[in-house]
């Protein structure tokens, strides 16, 4: 059986095999996952009770410390707050850099949403070391907007690769300078195993005809 | 006298400029649409304006007989121009004059320049020439500018010309002098290029505009030294409120007194400087190149500028300066000799002239020279007959350029000679006229140019053989009769400057080269006929004792140039001179005029008499020719009337006086050498075809030195223009390569700069995107080192 | 006491090292630079440069992690650290791996990091929203634009960046600025409060364990969020409400004239 091309199984299958991929390697980083769901699970009493000693006011009280050892030079919220902020830091920043690089359009609002998740993390982080609505409130916000600007977005998208046939950053480069020459890629070459080796189904059954051209055939470009 | 009132002669003083400057107005507003008639405002005020001239010399005429040999002057300030206080400090008085009371008004005074016109014989002799012949000028342009499409731009500019005329001779401040100079020098860069569009028109223009630029130098030059020397431009004194009296560089408190005019080395250069602006515009050599270019102008222009009124403006100043001269003999024989060597020269050249014009123009020339040999005598004399040939050669030599005129229009627009002939059968009034100026020019009696001449003449004799002329004029005396007036000029002279000290305060002489009064007691001016036999002077009466040194002998003091050798060479030029000018006057006449009828086919329907408004101003003119010179000879009234004249009533320059008297001898001369002329010009063209063979050929290659002008258009060219074009051309290289240059270059820093940032618009968006997230980074870096606590 | 005195261990560890903390950050951010960069795909590549940028991001990330401040168990800590390794760890994933499938893929892990991280916070809402949402929702979008105009195979713009050096060492700076702000911020609680502090466990050392006050954020989490959504922020969700519209809209709108201008150009439609 000739391995079926329909451009919705190409993806699809493509897919498949991604996540095969990604199974072999990010098996360990899932085992993480479970192991701090475990981790959490058993951290949220000490962390309720580390909450008890949440400040109402600005004024850090230690009234009820827990019997936890504190960092000497901090109280138990700043160091949340401080790491919080840390990782909201570095996944903006990672985010940042996304959109700077990558060329491919889907690759920079993926991006985008990473900056996004940064910020989301940072205000989070605000909000619980205020004991604040706010920041959770505006998290939810940005949710609203960002799945608005997903969407509005990537019909954008859309449309571009319709005019262009690539979904590249550097497609549109028309507000250049009239001196400047259009910015071109030197010509990669292709990767090893060019072809793309489909995984084949058993047969079953008699196969029924197929307009294999027709079903070859991209009519998009 | 200053008068400052309201009275009838300042409105007629002020009244002579302004109606032609109105006229002129009128025409620059209206010109387009009086169409044809845009002569009538240019007519109208000029005629008005020569009436008020003729009243103004009726005027002084009254005052000069009611004075009594007193100068008589009129000064009428009109307003004051410029006023800088304390511009000129620490002035020493002259020694031997008492200043007045206040030693700080003596320091120091204002620099004012008032615009004051006078009225004295001088100008107003030079008035009622200017207007009336500028009146006939304007009533001939009627005819000959009729149909020209520049017909109203013409008559603005007569008017024009007119007012700058008329200002310049009645002005009282060399600062004015020099502006209305300037003036006249452009409405003749205008009139000469009336006719822009033709090339060689619009050059002549340039040309006499340029050459007259180096005359106007030398008179900037001797005012800054006038003002340096005098600490005044004014003619007149001055008597401020207190009492103190500012000399004016030709004021009678000045001239009375024996040291007011500097002598000496910065005398002398003042002298030279001015000649040297009298030369350029008075077409004197070197500087006499323009005259025969400008007659690419109109004629009427011609006559009017060149002939008759613009070029004795060098006359007029030297006239006017004739103190400051008197105190410079060497400058009175550079003048000398200058007027006789352009005299001479430019005779020679028309003789050889085939354009009825250029020989007009070098005829002006050679009598302008004449008028300059005159003014160098440096006699009372010789200042008055040059201001008498002035005025009849106005008459005359209009006269001739507008019968001029008349042939040209006639023939249309050819003047060359040689191809038309015998038009006294077509044009018998313009004929008749020509004739009758040409005799006038050529010195034949009774016409006018004969008794200017002579007079020159006389003046000259007298210079070049000094004492020679006691029987003669013993003779001449039985002769002629009566002598009008004894000059009794020192006794009469004494009282007036006695006189003059009616007012307590003395005046203050402003005399700034008080070095030069040592050489000024032995440079004192010419000797005195006076004192041969006529005299009932004293010298010792009345005036210093410089005038002692007067002798019968001539002074060789100073200057090696003034000896009676280098007055006898110039007497010599002159009587050549006038047999030149016979020839060449009657050479042009017979050719034109006499001989077979021949009318050159441009002439068409033209050839024929010219309509009245130009054949009336011929006869007018005529009539002039023929009687003025009579008339003002018998009387000797320029002789009283112009000695009344400030400058002239000086005793420096009245000392000099020769008496009036008609000199047989002289005349007979000068009288012989116009008949040999005449004789020449007859033999060689009387009655003959004018395109045949002429006789000047027998000249050889001096006639082709005549012909080229002495080369010395050629000199010019080599000498002065060349090297300017050279340098000139470096200018403009300089100007394009590194001017230019350096502006380019500074010019191309921004959009070199520019290119540079230009390719970092790259269209691409995640290059922008960085660009923006750098600077957001600035941002933040800024707002944490800043907030660093 | 073991868990305390491993902490007390790990706290003078991290005290000395903390003693210096701006040499750390600068470390720090050096080294997810040069990872950074390392691991961005490059067009052609040495085959040692993605080997040599997975370890220094593992230099890095170990730097960052030692210089976060102490949470005072080690299990919060250890916890903590490990949802913020997956969130970091798949975000650099996300923009350094070549295929966009992939690419998505670990956003997804992120977002599960992301949510950990906000679950640790005590927005226990938001970090099932965030799953909910992100990963549910607009994640699947994106793998659904892929689907349409992803080509076969790796495309080559998918394989070169722009500007990575650049990018990295911009990103590097943005972290290092904002670790400084951060520092600043958990700046050590002032002397009087530390005594303030000590005297009041002195005073009530034995109510510690017992007295709970209520953590406003975390009882009845949704109930007092929904609460506060609705009644504080009540134009802002109405206001959101009417966004989503305009977005529906809009996005049909643009399809559709998308759609007619494609006709009109003769350019083949979706």
């Amino acid at each position: 059986m000739t391995p079926v091309t329909h451009p919705m199984s190409v993806t699809s299958t493509s897919l498949v095999s991604a996540s095969a991929g990604l199974r072999r390697r990010i098996w360990p980083a899932v085992a993480g996952c479970l192991t701090a769901m475990v981790a959490l699970l058993l951290a949220v009493p000490s962390h309720a009770a580390d909450t008890a000693a949440v400040p109402t006011a600005a004024v850090p009280t230690a009234t009820a410390v827990p019997s936890m050892d504190l960092a000497p030079d901090g109280v138990l919220q700043n160091g949340l707050l401080h790491n919080g902020l840390l990782v909201g830091a570095l996944l903006f920043a990672l985010g940042l850099v996304g959109i700077l690089t990558r060329r491919n359009m889907i690759v920079m609002f993926l991006s985008a949403e990473l900056m996004l998740q940064g910020v989301s993390v940072s205000l989070v982080s605000w909000s619980r070391y205020h004991g604040d609505w706010g920041g959770q409130m505006l998290v939810i916000f940005v949710l609203t907007v960002a799945a608005c600007e997903a969407a509005v977005a990537l019909v954008f998208v859309l449309q571009a690769f319709s005019r262009t046939g690539r979904l590249d950053a550097n497609a549109w480069q028309s507000l250049r300078e009239s001196v400047l020459p259009r910015t071109i890629d030197q010509a990669l070459p292709p990767l090893d195993g060019g072809v793309t080796h489909w995984p084949t189904l058993t047969p079953a059954g008699v196969e029924p005809a197929h307009d294999e051209e027709a079903l070859l055939e991209r009519e998009h470009v | 006298m200053v008068e400052n009132s309201f009275d009838p002669v300042t409105v007629l003083l002020a009244l002579v400029p302004a109606l032609p400057l109105l006229g002129c107005l009128v025409t620059v507003v209206q010109g387009k649409m009086l169409g044809s008639r845009a002569h009538w405002p240019a007519v109208a005020t000029i005629s008005a304006s020569a009436l008020c001239s003729l009243a103004l010399l009726g005027v002084t005429i009254g005052s000069v007989r009611g004075a009594s040999n007193d100068k008589v002057e009129s000064v009428h300030t009109l307003w004051q121009w410029v006023h800088v206080d304390n511009a000129i400090q620490g002035v020493d008085a002259v020694s031997g004059v008492d200043v007045s009371s206040a030693d700080t008004n003596a320091s120091s005074r204002p620099f004012e320049i008032n615009v004051a016109l006078r009225l004295d014989p001088l100008t107003a002799t030079m008035l009622s020439v200017v207007t009336c012949v500028g009146l006939l000028v304007a009533i001939f342009s009627i005819g000959y500018m009729h149909g020209d499409p520049g017909y109203p731009r013409f008559f603005a500019l007569v008017s024009a010309f007119v007012f700058s005329m008329t200002m310049l001779v009645s002005a009282s401040n060399y600062l004015i002098v020099y502006m209305f100079w300037e003036a006249v020098g452009a409405c003749s860069y205008l009139l000469i290029g009336f006719w822009f569009r033709k090339p060689e028109a619009a050059a002549a223009a340039k040309k006499a505009f340029l050459v007259n630029r180096v005359g106007d130098f030398g008179l900037a030059v001797a005012v800054f030294l006038l003002w340096m020397t005098y600490g005044t431009l004014d003619f007149h004194d001055i008597v401020a409120a207190d009492g103190t009296i500012f000399s004016g560089i030709l004021g009678g408190t000045r001239l009375a007194n024996a040291e007011g005019i500097v002598g000496g080395t910065v005398g002398t250069a003042i002298c030279l400087l001015l000649l040297l602006a009298a030369c350029g515009k008075s077409a004197q050599a070197p500087l006499h190149v323009w005259l025969p270019n400008a007659m690419e102008g109109p004629t009427p222009a011609s006559a009017l500028i060149h002939a008759a009124t613009m070029v004795t403006a060098g006359v007029y100043l030297v006239a006017r300066s004739a103190p400051l001269f008197v105190a410079c003999p060497d400058a009175l024989v550079v003048v000398s000799l200058v007027g006789g060597i352009t005299a001479l020269i430019a005779g020679l050249i028309a003789t050889v002239q085939n354009d009825l014009k250029k020989v007009l123009a070098y005829s002006t020339i050679s009598q302008l020279g004449y008028m300059f040999v005159s003014l160098g005598t440096g006699t009372l004399l010789g200042f008055t007959a040059a201001i008498f040939h002035l005025v009849t050669h106005a008459f005359f030599k209009a006269l001739l350029f507008m019968g001029a005129g008349s042939v040209m229009h006639s023939m249309g627009g050819v003047i060359d000679m040689r191809r038309f002939g015998g038009l006294r059968q077509l044009m018998p009034i313009t004929a008749v006229t020509f004739l009758i100026g040409s005799l006038a020019l050529a010195g034949v009696p009774p016409f006018a140019g004969f008794w200017s001449k002579d007079e020159i003449l006389s003046s000259l004799h007298a210079r070049a053989w000094p004492g020679g002329h006691g029987d003669h004029a013993e003779e001449a005396h039985a002769a002629a009769g009566t002598l009008p007036q004894s000059v009794n000029l020192e006794d009469a002279r004494a009282t007036t400057v006695r006189s003059s000290d009616s007012t307590a305060v003395q005046p203050v002489l402003f005399h700034l080269t008080a070095a030069a009064a040592d050489e000024h007691a032995a440079e004192h001016a010419a000797d005195d006929h006076s004192s041969d036999g006529h005299s009932t002077n004293d010298h010792s009466t009345g005036h210093s004792e410089d005038h002692a040194a007067h002798a019968e002998d001539t002074h060789t003091a100073g200057g090696s140039l003034n000896t009676p050798t280098t007055w006898k060479a110039i007497w010599w030029m002159a009587l050549v001179t006038a047999g030149l000018t016979a020839f060449y006057t009657f050479r042009a006449v017979f050719m034109t005029f006499t001989g077979p009828l021949r009318v050159p086919e441009e002439a068409g329907h033209h050839a024929h008499e010219s309509p009245p408004a130009m054949t009336y101003p011929l006869m007018i003119l005529a009539g002039a020719s023929v009687i003025s010179g009579i008339l003002i000879f018998s009387t000797d009234a320029l002789g009283w009337f112009l000695a009344a004249t400030p400058s002239l009533w000086a005793p420096a320059v009245a000392s000099t006086a020769v008496p009036h008297a008609f000199h047989f001898d002289i005349a007979l001369q000068g009288t012989i050498a116009a008949a040999v002329g005449i004789a020449i010009a007859a033999y060689g063209h009387y009655g003959r075809r004018s395109d045949e063979p002429q006789m000047e050929r027998y000249l050889g290659p001096v006639g082709t030195l005549f012909e080229n002008r002495f080369y010395l258009d050629e000199l010019y060219v080599a000498a002065v223009v060349r090297p300017l074009e050279i340098l000139s051309s470096f200018a403009a290289i300089f100007d394009s390569v590194i001017i230019d240059g350096t502006v380019d270059t500074i010019g191309r820093i921004p959009p070199s700069l520019a290119g540079v940032v230009r390719r970092l618009q790259s269209g691409l968006i995640q290059r922008y995107a960085l660009a923006g997230v750098m600077g957001v980074l600035l941002i933040v870096a800024s707002l944490v080192w800043s907030l660093k606590q | 006491m073991l868990p305390s005195v491993f902490a007390t261990q790990l706290m003078a560890e991290a005290g000395s090292v903390a003693g210096r903390p701006g040499l750390l950050m600068a470390v720090a951010v050096t080294t997810a630079a040069a990872s950074l960069w390392l691991l961005l795909p490059k067009g052609l590549e040495h085959k040692l440069t993605r080997p040599a940028g997975f370890i220094l991001g593992a230099v890095a990330l170990a730097a960052f992690a030692l210089a976060g401040r102490r949470l005072g168990s080690i299990g919060e800590e250890a916890v903590f650290a490990l949802v913020a390794l997956v969130a970091v760890v798949s975000a650099t994933a996300t923009i350094v791996t070549r295929s966009p499938v992939y690419a998505a893929i670990w956003f997804a892990m992120t977002l599960a990091g992301v949510s950990g991280v906000l679950l640790i916070l005590g927005a226990q809402f938001l970090g099932v929203a965030t799953i909910v949402v992100y990963a549910g929702a607009i994640l699947v979008m994106f793998l659904f634009v892929l689907m349409l105009a992803q080509p076969s195979g790796l495309a080559s713009y998918d394989r070169v960046s722009s500007e990575p050096m650049l990018s990295a060492i911009a990103g590097a700076v943005l972290v290092g600025l904002l670790t400084i702000s951060i520092g600043r911020l958990s700046a050590p609680v002032p002397a009087d409060d530390v005594e303030a502090a000590a005297t009041a466990e002195s005073d009530a050392p034995a109510d510690s364990v017992t007295a709970v006050v209520p953590d406003p954020l975390f009882e009845n989490h949704v109930a007092r969020l929904g609460g506060e959504l609705f009644g504080r922020h009540l134009i802002a969700v109405e206001a959101a409400g009417v966004l989503l519209f305009v977005a529906l809209v809009g996005a049909i709108a643009v399809v559709t004239r998308g759609e007619a201008a494609a006709l009109a150009e003769g350019r083949p439609t979706r």
